[in-house]
């Protein structure tokens, strides 16, 4: 798991740049965080980033982004920018969605 | 003068249905719009505000808060999901308030969050708790009790509903527990809502806006659609957005019965005052002074006017046809001087072309004067101008408000009217005017013997034993006298060259 870091090292070293939204405690989150993960290392591999962040503790972030469901996955990289929120249980959807 | 009871019977059914749900009342400090909930919007509680697009959810929602702010010590967090800073700090200087220095004091917090629901996907579970924690900044950073949320469509456009039912409900027992009034905006007959069911089952208030255009005239009204443990009213009222803010007009206002003064005010014409008991009009009493073209009507207010103000009361003379300097002119060739109390400020005119604004704003513009001039009479010379803007039943409704109104603040109305008992037949909206009337004096003009004379009766007067007979009227530098009317053989009055003839032969 990375640390929150954008710098322009990160945006030129991966093809897929991912912010997962969550709050630690919530099963929907849980789950979301292990289904992310699966899907990386089944489709994405090294060329992706996932940041994993949790709203209490960086608040600001929600509203820097407008984020107001939990989880909410958003693709910042490649553009145009997509926002998946929910549990992300059904994996197909998902690669569908965001993988180019 | 009657003592003025607080709450009328209304009210009381009112609040004891309100002491079992035992709502507590959020003050808007929207004019109008505390009347008609009977003390504003629930307490601790969200309220919903729908309406199309351009009804003035944002501009009535943003009000809430700079009153909040400003006359109820509250602070309010407006949180908007669209790009609208500018409109809001619009919206705010034009009634007057500095918005920056209100956010600066802490005192309002302005959130606008750019929600791109464009590329938004489902998949799987979600709550909205990303919204409770921005909402839980935002209240504690100021320590606000009102919130405005704008709006539910622009938040959760795209959503799906299942899911969103159950946390919306979620997020109003969250707003309760907060301890914070909320209102949440949504565009009329939005398909989230309404499938939802939140309007039914979790909102205590539903709030109306609308903005219908009849007769090339824009009115703008407000409907209680709901409003749990409280109103059972379903009535729309119409309001006004000016640099006043939102003025709502109620329909009916409930001390209405509670106030009958017994008290006399002289008509200002001696003999007028001989045909009402030898008084005058009841104080607080409405006039209706009625006739066509060139019958005196004019004469017959200036006098009222006048003898107001010899009594040192105040009168507000709203003048629609004639510009008050004409009137001025006029009335001193009667012998009505007029001048030495505009100098004295017991006499104010209001002056109006009736197609420069709509009626609503008219009312508006004169209740403005009342509050600043606290008249005891006013005068509406004529009404019949106010008519021409607007279709009869809407004229009438805001006619009967207004009286409403006049009525409960004690003040003498006298109004004339184009209207005879010949166009009430041809306009039955008349028969309602005269209807809301205490009295009603009616001039006309007979054409006999090759000349028009005046005449005056008095149709009816509530509450006194008039006289029921004709008068002639005269007017010469000496004002306005009525004569009574002797008859010849044949029936016929005699009036005008023919009764200085009658006198002259009976002299001699």
């Amino acid at each position: 798991m990375h640390t929150i870091n954008n710098s322009e090292n990160d945006v030129n070293a991966y093809e897929y740049i991912l912010e997962l939204y969550v709050t630690k405690n919530s099963s929907s989150s849980i789950r979301a965080i292990k289904n992310i993960q699966l899907i990386k290392e089944q489709y994405l591999k090294e060329k992706t980033k996932i940041e994993v962040i949790d709203i209490y503790e960086n608040p600001e972030k929600l509203f820097e982004n407008g984020i107001v469901s939990i989880p909410t996955l958003i693709r910042k990289k490649p553009l145009p920018e997509i926002r998946i929120i929910g549990d992300l249980s059904n994996e197909q959807e998902v690669i569908k969605l965001l993988i180019i | 003068m009657s003592k003025i009871e607080p709450i009328s019977s209304d009210q009381a059914v009112v609040s004891s249905s309100e002491k079992k749900f035992k709502l507590e009342k959020s003050q808007t400090g929207i004019r109008g719009l505390d009347e008609i909930t009977f003390g504003g919007i629930p307490k601790n509680r969200p309220t919903i505000l729908v309406g199309g697009t351009g009804t003035g959810k944002t501009f009535m929602s943003m009000e809430y808060i700079i009153k909040g702010a400003v006359q109820f010590n509250e602070p309010g967090v407006f949180m908007t999901f669209e790009e609208k800073t500018d409109e809001l700090l619009l919206n705010a200087s034009s009634l007057g308030y500095d918005l920056y220095s209100l956010v600066k004091e802490n005192k309002i917090l302005l959130e606008q969050l750019n929600i791109n629901n464009n590329e938004l996907y489902e998949i799987g579970k979600y709550n909205i708790e990303g919204l409770f924690v921005m909402l839980d900044l935002a209240i504690n950073k100021i320590k606000a009790k009102r919130i405005v949320l704008d709006s539910f469509d622009t938040l959760f456009s795209n959503f799906d509903t299942r899911i969103l039912r159950s946390e919306f409900k979620r997020l109003f027992f969250w707003l309760k527990d907060k301890k914070v009034t909320a209102i949440i905006t949504a565009e009329l007959g939005d398909t989230y809502l309404t499938r939802l069911g939140l309007e039914e089952n979790v909102a205590d208030c539903v709030i109306e806006l609308n903005n219908r255009i009849v007769n090339q005239i824009g009115t703008r009204r407000i409907k209680i659609v709901k409003y749990r443990g409280s109103i059972n009213a379903n009535n729309e009222y119409p309001f006004v957005i000016d640099e006043k803010g939102m003025t709502i007009f109620p329909l009916v206002n409930q001390e209405k019965d509670e106030l009958a003064s017994t008290e006399r005010i002289p008509s200002g014409i001696s003999s007028l005052d001989e045909m009402l008991e030898n008084k005058g009009f009841y104080l607080g009493s409405s006039i209706l002074v009625s006739g066509t073209a060139g019958t005196g009507k004019t004469s017959i207010t200036a006098s009222f006017a006048r003898s107001v103000c010899s009594n040192n009361r105040v009168c507000l003379f709203c003048a629609f046809e004639e510009k008050p300097n004409q009137i001025l002119r006029n009335m001193k060739s009667l012998g009505i001087l007029l001048t030495p109390f505009i100098e004295s400020k017991h006499l104010h005119f209001y002056y109006a072309r009736p197609n420069l604004q709509n009626l609503e704003l008219h009312f508006m513009a004169i209740k403005q004067s009342i509050e600043k001039l606290n008249p005891s009479c006013i005068i509406l010379d004529p009404i019949t101008n106010l008519m021409t803007d607007g279709p009869n039943s809407d004229v009438r409704s805001m006619l009967t408000r207004f009286i409403d109104f006049l009525k409960t603040k004690q003040i003498t109305v006298m109004f004339t009217a184009a209207i005879t008992v010949g166009s009430i037949s041809q306009n039955p909206s008349d028969e309602g005017i005269s209807s809301m009337v205490d009295t009603w004096i009616m001039v006309q003009d007979i054409e006999l013997n090759g000349e028009r004379n005046k005449t005056l009766f008095v149709m009816k007067s509530r509450g006194m034993n008039h006289s029921k007979k004709e008068k002639e009227i005269i007017m010469s530098s000496q004002g306005v006298e009525l004569l009574s009317i002797s008859r010849n053989k044949g029936g016929f009055p005699i009036i005008g060259n023919k009764r200085i003839e009658t006198a002259s032969t009976n002299h001699h």
